[in-house]
C-alpha cells in the first residue's frame, strides 16, 4: 500500500486516494470541534483544498504527511474561528466553489459523530499515532510499519498497544 | 465511496488541472527588466520570420474570408498510437454522424462542429472543431500546427483529441462542457488568457500565450435521451433557446468570447474559465427543457454532476470483485528503452474479465525505499479489453521514472464509478491482484 507522501507526489488519482485515505478523520476532527455536520464537511473541503495547494512543499523528511495535513486542519480552523466564517481562500485560489451538501451527505458526515475515536487518535502523541494509524486504519502489517517507522516490529507492536490502551481510557472517560 | 464524493472530484479535477496546466506555477521564471526589454533589438532573422508570419496570417485571412483554407496533414492522435477496438477509448461504433454546425459568431468562413458517437469500448465521445467542405477539422493557428494556416482534418479515429466518458446502462452519453476561451483555431496549443493571468501575466518557458483576440466561449455536450432544448444567454444579454438533437441531447453553442471577471490575487482561475459535467454548470447556460414538459433552470457550479439533474440517466452497477476472486501471479521487469526512457514489462494471466468502460487492470509503480526519492506513484491503466483467462503482457513506457533501486510493482482491477465525467473514471485503489518487485538500473 502506498505511503502518503508517494500519494501527494503522485498524480491526480493519487492526492484522490490520499483524500480517501484521510477523509473520515479530518470530517472527524472538525465534527467534534464545531459539532456541526455541514460546517465539518466545509472546513474538510478547505483543509483539502489548502494540501492540494502545497502538496508539492510537503517535504516527507520533515514529518509524516498526516501531521501535516491535521496541521492545516487546524491553522484552517484558527482562521476560521478567528474570522467568524469559514475561510475558502485555498478553494478559490484552485478555482473550487462553494461545498453543496444535500441530506445524503449530511447524514453520511453525522455518521462520524459517534466515531470519535478517529479524532481521539489525532490526540495520540506521533508515534503512537503513526503506530495505530497504520495498523488499524490502514491495515498494514507490523513488518510493513517496522520498515516505515524505521523501528523494530516489537517496537511497534508496542506503540500500538499503548495507543489503544490511551484510546480506550480517554473514550471511556468521556475525553473524546 | 466516500463520504463528500463530490469532494473528492472537484479534488482529483483539480490536481489535473494543476498538473497539466499550472506546472510552472510554483516557481515561474522571472521576468526580464523592462529596460532591457524595451532596448532590445531584434535580429535581422527575426524581423524576417516575423514579416513571414504576418504574410502567411494575411494569407489565411484571405483563404478564410473564401472558405477555402489549404489542407494541411490530417490530425494524429497524440499518443502516435493506431486506435483499435479493444483499446484505448475504442473506435466508433457504426457509421459516424455528420457534425452539428453552427455559424461562427465572428463572421469567420468556417463554422464550428460538434461530432458526437459512441465507440467499441462503451465510451461516448464529442470532438469540436472547424467544418470546411463537409469535414471536421483544426486550423493552423493561435500556435497549432506551428501556425501553417492550413486546415487539418480531425478523424473520428483520433480520439485522444476527444472528450469521451463512460456511457450509462442504456448506452447513453452525459457531458457538458463550458470553454470561455476556445482559440479559433478549435484547440489549445496556447496558453489562454485566465491563466496567463493566473501566473501573473508570465508565460512558462516553451509555452505560447494565445492570442486575446479571436477567441470564442464554447459550450457543447450530450444532454441525454430526454432533453429537447437548452436556452443560453446571449452577449447583449438576449436570451436564445436552440432545439438539441433528437435521441443524445447534443448541442453546440458558439459565441463572442465571454468576458471573465478575472480573479485579484495571483495563482487563481477565473471561475467561468472552463467548466466539465455530467450536466450544464456555466451561468451562461440559462436551462434546459426535457420532453415530459419539465425545465431545469441551470445554477452556476464547477461540481462534476452540474447544474441540473441528469434527466434519463441510467445509473451504472458493476460488481466489484473479491481479491481471491482476481489474485493471481504476475513477472515484472524494468529495461532500459533505446530513446533513453525506461520500459516496464509485465505479464499475468487474467482471473477475471475487464471490458469496456466498466473496469480496468491498472499497474501501479513506486520506490520501495528511500525518503531521498521523491518520485511519487505512477499509474497506469491498461486501457484494453481483457478476458477472463486471458494471458496479458504490456510493455509501459515510464518517461517519469527518475529514481534508481528496486521498486514495487502493484497489479489491480477498478471498476467505473457511477456517473464519472472525468476520463475513464475509474475508482482507487481497486482490489489487489498481484505484486512484484523490479530494480531499475541507470
Amino acid at each position: 500500500m502506498p505511503d502518503d507522501a508517494e500519494l501527494l507526489a503522485g498524480d491526480a488519482e493519487a492526492f484522490g486516494v490520499f483524500y480517501a485515505r484521510h477523509e473520515d478523520a479530518v470530517l472527524a476532527f472538525f465534527l467534534r470541534r464545531v459539532r456541526r455536520a455541514d460546517l465539518a464537511a466545509d472546513l474538510t473541503a478547505e483543509t483539502f483544498a489548502a494540501a492540494l495547494g502545497s502538496r508539492r512543499a510537503h517535504d516527507p523528511s520533515r514529518g509524516e504527511a498526516r501531521g501535516w495535513l491535521f496541521g492545516i486542519a487546524r491553522n484552517v480552523l484558527s482562521g476560521s474561528l478567528r474570522r467568524g466564517r469559514v475561510e475558502d481562500d485555498a478553494r478559490r485560489r484552485l478555482g473550487l466553489e462553494r461545498l453543496v451538501l444535500d441530506d445524503a451527505a449530511l447524514a453520511r458526515v453525522e455518521e462520524l459523530a459517534g466515531a470519535p475515536a478517529l479524532a481521539a487518535l489525532e490526540e495520540l502523541p506521533p508515534d503512537q499515532r503513526a503506530a495505530v494509524a497504520g495498523r488499524v486504519v490502514d491495515e498494514r502489517s507490523y513488518e510493513e510499519l517496522a520498515a516505515a517507522l524505521r523501528c523494530s516490529e516489537s517496537v511497534v507492536r508496542q506503540r500500538v498497544s499503548r495507543g489503544l490502551r490511551t484510546l480506550r481510557s480517554r473514550l471511556e472517560g468521556g475525553r473524546a | 465511496m466516500t463520504r463528500l464524493p463530490d469532494l473528492r472530484h472537484e479534488l482529483v479535477a483539480a490536481a489535473a488541472r494543476l498538473d497539466e496546466e499550472g506546472a510552472g506555477l510554483a516557481a515561474p521564471p522571472p521576468p526580464s527588466p523592462p529596460s532591457r526589454r524595451r532596448g532590445r533589438r531584434l535580429p535581422a532573422a527575426r524581423v524576417l520570420a516575423l514579416a513571414l508570419l504576418a504574410a502567411l496570417a494575411l494569407a489565411a485571412i484571405g483563404a478564410a474570408a473564401t472558405g477555402l483554407l489549404g489542407s494541411g496533414s490530417d490530425v494524429q492522435p497524440r499518443s502516435g498510437k493506431a486506435p483499435t477496438p479493444k483499446t484505448g477509448f475504442g473506435v466508433p461504433v457504426g457509421t459516424v454522424a455528420p457534425p452539428i454546425v453552427v455559424d461562427d459568431p465572428d463572421g469567420g468562413a468556417l463554422k464550428w462542429g460538434l461530432r458526437t458517437f459512441t465507440t467499441t469500448r462503451g465510451y461516448a465521445c464529442l470532438q469540436l472543431g472547424r467544418v470546411q467542405g463537409g469535414k471536421l477539422g483544426l486550423i493552423g493557428r493561435d500556435g497549432a500546427f506551428e501556425d501553417d494556416g492550413l486546415f487539418h482534418a480531425l478523424g473520428p479515429q483520433v480520439l485522444d483529441r476527444a472528450g469521451c466518458a463512460p456511457l450509462d446502462a442504456h448506452a447513453h452519453g452525459f457531458l457538458a462542457i463550458h470553454d470561455a476561451e476556445m482559440p479559433a483555431s478549435a484547440m489549445h496549443d496556447c496558453m489562454v488568457p485566465s491563466w496567463v493571468h493566473a501566473f501573473g501575466g508570465r508565460v512558462p518557458p516553451k509555452t505560447k500565450a494565445c492570442p486575446t483576440r479571436g477567441m470564442r466561449s464554447v459550450d457543447y455536450g450530450l444532454l441525454g435521451p430526454r432533453a429537447k432544448s437548452i436556452t443560453y444567454t446571449l452577449p447583449d444579454g438576449g436570451r436564445r433557446t436552440v432545439p438539441v438533437a433528437p435521441g443524445s441531447g447534443a448541442f453546440l453553442i458558439v459565441t463572442p468570447r465571454e468576458r471573465l471577471t478575472l480573479p485579484k490575487r495571483r495563482g487563481m482561475i477565473a471561475r467561468n474559465a472552463y467548466i466539465i459535467g455530467r450536466t450544464p454548470g456555466a451561468d451562461r447556460i440559462v436551462s434546459v427543457a426535457y420532453d415530459d414538459g419539465t425545465t431545469c433552470t441551470v445554477r452556476h457550479t464547477m461540481q462534476p454532476r452540474g447544474g441540473c439533474p441528469a434527466k434519463g440517466y441510467a445509473p451504472v452497477k458493476v460488481r466489484v470483485p473479491t481479491r481471491a476472486e482476481v489474485r493471481t501471479p504476475m513477472t515484472a521487469r524494468i529495461e532500459r528503452a533505446p530513446e533513453g526512457n525506461f520500459v516496464l514489462h509485465v505479464a499475468f494471466r487474467a482471473r477475471v474479465a475487464a471490458e469496456k468502460s466498466r473496469a480496468t487492470y491498472t499497474v501501479m509503480l513506486r520506490p520501495t525505499r528511500g525518503r531521498h526519492c521523491h518520485q511519487g506513484i505512477i499509474g497506469h491503466d491498461l486501457e484494453r479489453d481483457v478476458a477472463a483467462g486471458q494471458r496479458v503482457g504490456a510493455a509501459i513506457k515510464m518517461s517519469r521514472i527518475s529514481c534508481r533501486g528496486r521498486y514495487r510493482i502493484d497489479l489491480v482491477y477498478r471498476v467505473v464509478e457511477d456517473g464519472s465525467v472525468f476520463g475513464t473514471g475509474f475508482v482507487y485503489p481497486g482490489t489487489p491482484v498481484a505484486s512484484a518487485t523490479a530494480r531499475l538500473v541507470k
